[in-house]
């Protein structure tokens, strides 16, 4: 019994006696062997793993898997998704080759529509159809296409084709007879985003840009003038006028300048805003620091510290021939200034349809017109005093509330350079707008627009670079 | 009977002792090979990098003895941010003199990752055997962060007397206990070198401790409480060290106070926790450390963002250690 009992002991003694209570390291996870590899035509797919982006492109390897089912989707540009899956075996390679081309359905096609119709579609310089046209069987891509039609301004266009979409084209073809653009695109214009112009007697045209400094067209060529190199107070050009000795004002938003017998001059000042010139060659300079009288010798300011402006920035002088001047304010009103006295028109006591004021003219039967801007307390459009009556007409039945700019031709028509295109005002007030739609030109934004010698108008925009009308073709 | 218990208690007492003699204990168990990564991103900037080093071996004890660079090359490392996986790209700086390796220094960077507030980033390395690291971390969420009712200028005072603690609160809108703040103040500088003016900065830490004529200083460690404060005395003594051996005062003019105040996300909050970044001369430092988010191995992924607040240094305070006032 005692040796029974002696035994199991030291068994048990001999077990747990030497347990030692030793911490390990955990094992190391484990590894898998799972490949898939992926081709495609064309190449450069991104694949994407259960949803996930891998950031790797066709061909390529996803190495490394644990064994499962993979989702496994391509994404290309312009191309329909593809998604297959996968049966991932460990120490199985997968090898994927997904052909676009083998799915009629990763085509796509180009729906064109000109006015006129009738033009010539070119893709890489070879002839396809005449428009109104379908074309297609197209593979996803980026097409550079041509239109050309007689008479009509070539159209280059850049069309995106996606996988099973059709690309819709509608172009208005610009008519060359009428129009003229000299944008970035095709000439070497400093900017296509143009604030003034001005046409001088030598048939040169200069363009103010926003922030790309002066152009200056001869005719033939462009020359770009910059405040980095030549002596202009700011980039941004507000307004340009001639003086009637041949000289070029140049209001900026850094001050005035003068280009004069090829060289430039500042004359300081705050932003200018309009430049007008008198008989006399008297400039009338607006700005936000008033409204400045400047000649040969002397520069008078009239502020709000030496008259009864209730404030600085004058944005236009419209000049009367007996001496007169109205001013266009930012923010209160229309002021008349005669003989040293002001009247004040106001929304208040006129009912002009906002304060603040971009344009101005001065039409052939007297009248003034003033173009507004559309802001907080005004609804913007354009304003008609009649100087025979003493009243006032609101005008809102316009292309655009913002009115940026006024010329006034010699059928006593009104060009209104607005928001949005072009405005012809016939003398019975009919209202003609072009924009796109009607000449194929991109002019959104007028700014500005000047006549000619020749009685062309010369016309800035905002993003549609320069642009030539033969009015008397139009 | 009797001589049978004296066999019975004698004998198990003689297996005990006999029966466990072997060799000598060996704290070092079977070596395993572990790979380490470090990624923390800074939310401010759009320059990332990381790094993957591996465990390594040594016939004794002394980790220093290993002279071979630990750091792993070719990893494939991507990190997932919104619909966008970055790729990161591996390159080498020169090390400086006095490290112990003598190869380049090797990590990984990845450019144009800039991640907003509360987002989610998904980190996998891929070794070259397959072997892969795996990591997520959500950047810190707070929105409206401001600092705001502390003291506006050094030194503190209530508007007659100086108070004891210059001390800085913060506040924003988020959850409060998840991130961790490290505050830091500087009290920048220029000295004039040369007729020029060069900038530095000297930071401050939040006390001294004075053992005999030594001075440690003690540095604000992490936090989840959203305040700090600096003891008077402490700044006096760190401005008095900026100019320590120039007789010249003149030719430093302070500008003004600077706090910059990291704040952790979630798991780097844990990992500086574990580490505890900032030694305050008394505390242990671990050098192994004791959390990680990496999924198949060790080290940490997780983000930071930084905010600064500039404080006034009032004049009189300048011009009673012989300084110039550095800017108005």
């Amino acid at each position: 019994m005692f040796k029974k009992y002696f035994i199991l002991l030291v068994i048990f003694i001999a077990i747990t006696s030497c347990d030692k209570d030793v911490s390990v390291t955990p094992p190391n996870p484990r590894i898998y062997s799972g490949f898939i590899n992926i081709q495609s035509y064309p190449e450069g797919a991104m694949i994407y793993l259960n949803g996930r982006i891998s950031g790797k492109t066709s061909p390529d390897s996803i190495k490394w898997l644990e064994e499962d089912y993979y989702e496994v989707t391509l994404k290309k540009q312009y191309y329909r998704d593809t998604t297959f899956y996968v049966n991932v075996i460990e120490g199985e390679r997968n090898y994927l080759f997904i052909d676009y081309t083998n799915n009629p359905l990763m085509r796509g096609y180009i729906e064109c529509n000109t006015n006129p119709a009738g033009a010539e579609l070119y893709i890489d310089d070879s002839l396809i159809a005449t428009t109104p046209c379908v074309v297609d069987g197209l593979w996803p891509g980026i097409y550079s296409v041509l239109l050309k039609r007689d008479g009509y301004k070539n159209t280059p266009l850049s069309l995106v084709v996606m996988s099973n979409n059709g690309t819709e084209a509608n172009i208005t073809m610009i008519d060359s007879s009428k129009w003229d653009v000299f944008s970035t695109v095709d000439t070497n214009i400093p900017s296509d985003n143009l604030l003034s112009v001005a046409a001088g007697l030598n048939d040169e045209i200069w363009v103010g840009t926003n922030g790309s400094g002066l152009g200056r067209y001869d005719g033939s060529t462009w020359s770009h003038y910059t405040k980095a190199v030549n002596s202009i107070p700011s980039d941004t050009i507000n307004c340009l006028k001639f003086d009637n000795a041949g000289d070029l004002w140049i209001g900026t938003r850094g001050g005035l300048a003068k280009y004069s017998d090829g060289s430039f001059y500042e004359y300081g000042m705050n932003i200018i805003e309009d430049i007008e010139v008198d008989d006399q060659n008297v400039k009338w300079i607006a700005s936000y620091d008033g409204l400045t009288r400047l000649t040969n010798n002397s520069m008078t300011l009239y502020s709000r510290h030496n008259t009864d402006l209730t404030g600085n920035r004058i944005t236009e002088v419209v000049l009367l021939p007996n001496g007169d001047k109205w001013l266009g304010t930012q923010g209160y009103g229309i002021v008349e200034f005669s003989n040293d006295v002001m009247t004040f028109y106001t929304t208040a006591n006129t009912g002009i349809s906002s304060q603040r004021i971009n344009s101005g003219a001065l039409d052939l039967n007297g009248d003034l017109w003033f173009g507004h801007c559309p802001w907080t307390q005004g609804v913007g459009g354009l304003s008609h005093y009649s100087t025979a009556n003493g009243t006032w007409e609101r005008i809102l039945d316009i292309p655009s509330p913002l009115i940026e700019w006024i010329h006034v031709d010699e059928f006593n028509r009104k060009w209104l350079g607005t928001g949005a295109g072009l405005g012809k005002m016939e003398t019975d007030g009919t209202l003609t707008k072009y924009d796109y739609s009607n000449t194929g030109i991109l002019m959104q934004h007028v700014t500005c627009i000047v006549e000619d010698n020749n009685g062309d108008l010369w016309i800035s925009t905002r993003g549609a670079g320069l642009i030539k009308l033969r009015k008397d073709r139009l | 009977m009797k001589r049978h218990f004296t066999y019975l208690i004698l004998f198990p007492v003689l297996l005990m002792l006999l029966s466990c003699e072997e060799e000598p204990f060996n704290p070092k168990t079977e070596f395993v090979q572990r790979y380490i990564l470090t990624c923390v991103i800074n939310c401010e900037s759009d320059y990332q990098t990381a790094t993957v080093s591996a465990s390594y071996n040594v016939d004794e004890f002394d980790p220093y003895a290993n002279t071979m660079d630990p750091t792993v090359e070719n990893v494939d490392i991507r990190i997932w941010y919104r619909d966008t996986v970055f790729v990161m790209q591996d390159t080498v700086v020169d090390r400086l003199n006095d490290e112990r390796y003598n190869t380049p220094y090797k990590y990984y960077y990845v450019r144009g990752l800039e991640p907003e507030l509360g987002e989610t980033l998904e980190l996998e390395a891929t070794l070259t055997d397959g072997r892969k690291l795996r990591a997520i971390t959500t950047t810190s969420s707070m929105l409206n962060f401001f600092f705001g009712n502390g003291d506006s200028a050094i030194p503190a005072s209530d508007g007659a007397m100086l108070m004891p603690t210059f001390n800085v609160y913060w506040t924003f809108n988020g959850t409060v206990g998840r991130d961790l703040f490290v505050p830091r103040l500087f009290i920048i500088y220029d000295k004039l070198e040369d007729g020029q003016r060069v900038e530095y900065s000297k930071e401050v830490p939040s006390d001294y401790i004075q053992n005999g004529d030594n001075y440690t200083p003690i540095y604000p460690i992490g936090r989840k409480n959203t305040l700090v404060h600096y003891n008077t005395s402490a700044i006096d003594r760190a401005m008095a060290e900026i100019s320590e051996g120039d007789s010249n005062k003149q030719s430093y003019f302070i500008k003004k106070a600077l706090i910059q105040l990291f704040v952790l996300d979630e798991n780097l909050s844990s990992y500086y926790g574990s580490l505890q970044l900032k030694s305050d001369g008394f505390s242990v430092k671990i050098d192994a450390p004791e959390y990680t988010n990496i999924d198949g191995g060790l080290g940490i992924f997780g983000t930071y963002n930084q905010y600064f607040w500039d404080i006034n240094i009032l004049h009189d305070y300048i011009i009673s250690f012989g300084y110039q006032i550095g800017q108005n």
